[in-house]
């Protein structure tokens, strides 16, 4: 399930960042070398020169048992595209592409996928949440968060 | 047979105190249990508060052994008390949302996404 999530939902990412001409990195292609002390190793060197990018990661959040008497587990993701565009670039271009982020997953949209054995279907449980612009090297971040649960 | 019914009005808010005061340290530990350690600064630097948001940081690295009291806080708040907890070192952000460490981001977000199940739990235990 956790991998059919990630592969649902990254390959969602993947399709909308090629719709909008835009370069995307996974977790999986992040090259960056983390060091603590060194700002400028967070951005990949292949992207060093792009106005505007997109990076995403999926994070699963503990799992709720809901309800005592089914004792059913109740699964949740937290989906995270964060839109980095160059400083000094005037904020509208990050916004417009969070735009279009919010015209692309909405609130209660239903994904299916399966395995050999069973079909999971996942909804989306949030609309995108916005955080604060981050400085991360040259470039400023726009975190986009939206959750997505399992249902049953 | 009779009920005071002002003893169950006065047991129910009471109840519902202690489910909030559970609610608040449970997101809070979770959120805290989270940061990843380097120095302990950022995780040290989490400060709750009754109210707005009012961060303190602390840097572990000087001779600075003040540490926030979360519970003490928390055990200070009433039903209509707002709880906040926040960070505000300059790597907090980048810590919880851009992958800076590979120990571990996302932590306050994944807290309050466990808000609500916090809160179940807290009011299963407190309303037999």
């Amino acid at each position: 399930m956790e991998f059919l999530l990630r592969q649902t939902y990254y390959n969602a990412l993947e399709s909308f960042a090629s719709t909008n001409n835009v370069d995307i990195i996974f977790p999986q292609t992040d090259n960056a070398q983390e060091t603590e002390d060194n700002e400028s190793n967070l951005i990949p060197d292949d992207f060093e020169n792009n106005e505007i990018f997109y990076k995403c990661k999926i994070r699963s959040v503990v799992p709720d048992t809901i309800g005592i008497r089914y004792g059913l587990a109740y699964y949740k993701w937290i989906v995270q595209c964060s839109i980095y565009t160059k400083a000094g670039i005037t904020e509208s271009l990050a916004s417009y592409h969070a735009d279009l982020l919010k015209e692309e997953f909405k609130f209660g949209a239903k994904k299916e996928a399966s395995d050999t054995k069973y079909t999971y279907k996942f909804k989306q449980e949030t609309n995108i949440r916005l955080a604060s612009p981050i400085k991360v090297a040259n470039f400023v971040a726009l975190p986009c968060l939206f959750t997505v649960a399992t249902v049953r | 047979m009779s009920v005071d019914i002002n003893a169950v009005i006065a047991q129910m808010f009471e109840d519902t105190t202690d489910a909030y005061r559970l609610t608040c340290a449970l997101t809070s530990s979770e959120c805290v249990d989270e940061t990843p350690v380097l120095s302990g600064s950022l995780q040290a630097s989490w400060t709750p508060n009754a109210g707005p948001p009012k961060p303190e940081n602390i840097d572990t690295r000087g001779e600075n052994s003040k540490r926030h009291d979360i519970s003490g806080v928390i055990n200070e708040l009433e039903l209509d008390d707002e709880y906040s907890l926040s960070n505000a070192q300059p790597y907090a952000l980048i810590t919880e949302f851009e992958n800076h460490s590979a120990k571990g981001d996302l932590m306050l977000t994944k807290a309050t996404e466990r808000f609500s199940a916090f809160a179940d739990q807290a009011m299963k235990k407190h309303m037999k």
